[in-house]
């Protein structure tokens, strides 16, 4: 190996390249918001009487958790437009994209903590005259929140590191950063190991934030 | 044939329009399974029915019927005069609001204190104002022994304290009808004295119609109107509290209570 480090430029670009987390933080955050939000409406349809909502969440977990991240993005940003004439910024674009992926995964996250409410918890919130969309508000999502917190953080980590891949829609987050400025100064290692390290920490701070949510949990199930 | 069935149900004698519970031939099935083969019985206003019989003789299931938590294949359950078996998904759940039921395993909501466990229903059901529900849980707290546990989560709580919430719970709906399901056969034997002494004190003060499935014979004997014994999904014998407990007719019965004498 005969590479001379000069992790010098990252003195000169660093701020540059880190700028580039404000793009991925803004492109991710709202991403994890709608997909959140998303996730618990597909999941409480999911357990719905009726077959059309129960169909519909299927359909839509199935057909967004399948999609490749790259090949929904693509569609949306490039395919679209040619459809319906209206054409989304990139940012737009990753964020629709990366909300559909994350809303199937969420689903999936709060359907698995809602069932495994027992079912006893149904029955004595029914014996006390609550109609099935009240046990769900006040009784089992309530519940299955704190449940799902861990796999939840998961899906949201997904959808952070699936901003890496707006850069194929020239979303000025960190990759595409570390992409410019490699071609500019052929320092590929100096600049990709700077993004490595850039997500690596955006990521484990949210990681912590989302531990420090999980201790708020004050109850015990029984 | 329409009018033939109005005509019956107006010109009926006046015990069986009284009657607060009124079930009637009422079968139910577990797939090829069957729970209750044909019960029927009434229970009068202010009653205190106790149900006994071996695991799996559809007491308990008979009880959750009367509720609605389960549906029956045939037959008619009727609280108040209004029908269980027949009744919308709505009008279940306006027959519930006068209906407390007591689980086996308590079933409280983990995720609220004793006192939240309490006001939930009736804030959110009943549309009572925080404040007042607060007043009503605090007091009901008091009454079943718990006012010092308000502010604690079900999972800090004994088996027999969270019996008690439960109760309160219940209590606090302002029900005119309570299901007890086995309420203290989940609770070791210091606890159970607790919780029987709260049923009792309960059935003292509102003198409410009461349907308990329990093996409890000093308590059914005690509180009890009127004892039934199930087994095969059947009434096998019915009888005045004292009678039953003191002189069972039926062999079958004989043998039960020796049984959970032995216990």
């Amino acid at each position: 190996m005969n590479y001379t480090f000069q992790f010098g430029v990252l003195n000169d670009y660093g701020p540059y390249l880190a700028g580039g987390l404000w793009h991925a933080w803004w492109t991710s955050f709202p991403a994890i918001i709608f997909s959140t939000v998303l996730g618990v409406a597909l999941a409480a349809m999911s357990m719905s009487r009726l077959w059309i909502a129960r169909g519909a969440s299927v359909v839509f977990v199935d057909l967004f958790r399948t999609l490749p991240v790259v090949v929904l993005l693509i569609w949306i940003h490039y395919v679209m437009p040619i459809l319906t004439g209206v054409s989304l910024s990139p940012t737009m674009s990753s964020v629709i994209a990366l909300s559909l992926n994350g809303a199937a995964l969420a689903c999936e996250a709060f359907r698995g903590g809602l069932e495994a409410i027992p079912q006893t918890q149904v029955q004595a919130a029914q014996s006390l005259g609550f109609s099935r969309w009240k046990v769900m508000r006040y009784i089992t999502l309530p519940q299955a929140f704190f449940a799902t917190l861990p796999s939840l953080t998961n899906v949201h980590i997904t959808v952070i590191k699936n901003v890496t891949v707006t850069v194929l829609i020239a979303v000025p987050e960190v990759m595409f950063r570390a992409q410019e400025l490699t071609v500019q100064f052929f320092r590929p290692l100096e600049f990709y190991t700077g993004a490595a390290v850039l997500y690596v920490a955006l990521i484990w701070g949210y990681t912590i934030l989302m531990r420090m949510l999980e201790r708020l949990q004050k109850w015990q199930p029984i | 044939m329409a009018t033939d069935l109005i005509a019956t149900a107006a010109t009926a004698p006046a015990a069986e329009r009284q009657a607060f519970i009124r079930i009637r031939d009422v079968r139910k099935s577990y797939g090829a399974v069957p729970v209750l083969n044909g019960i029927s019985l009434d229970v009068a206003e202010g009653e205190v029915l106790v149900l006994c019989g071996p695991s799996g003789c559809g007491k308990s299931t008979l009880l959750r019927c009367i509720n609605g938590l389960e549906t029956i294949n045939s037959g008619d359950i009727a609280v108040d005069g209004r029908s269980v078996s027949a009744a919308r998904t709505d009008e279940l759940q306006k027959i519930r609001l006068s209906t407390g039921f007591v689980f086996q395993n308590f079933n409280l909501f983990p995720h609220m204190t004793a006192l939240q466990n309490i006001t939930i229903a009736p804030v959110k059901i009943l549309g009572l104002s925080q404040r007042d529900a607060t007043d009503r849980g605090r007091q009901l707290l008091e009454r079943v022994g718990m006012a010092e546990k308000a502010d604690v989560f079900p999972f800090q709580l004994s088996g027999g304290q969270r019996q008690r919430v439960a109760i309160a719970r219940a209590l606090a709906m302002e029900p005119t009808l309570m299901l007890f399901d086995e309420p203290t056969s989940a609770l070791d034997p210091e606890m159970r004295e607790e919780v029987l002494q709260v049923i009792r004190q309960v059935h003292h003060d509102h003198g409410m119609t009461m349907v308990v499935v329990t093996h409890e014979i000093g308590f059914a004997r005690n509180v009890g109107s009127r004892a039934m014994l199930l087994d095969g999904g059947e009434i096998v014998e019915e009888a005045p509290a004292r009678t039953f407990f003191a002189s069972p007719t039926h062999e079958r019965t004989r043998r039960f209570l020796r049984a959970i004498v032995n216990e």
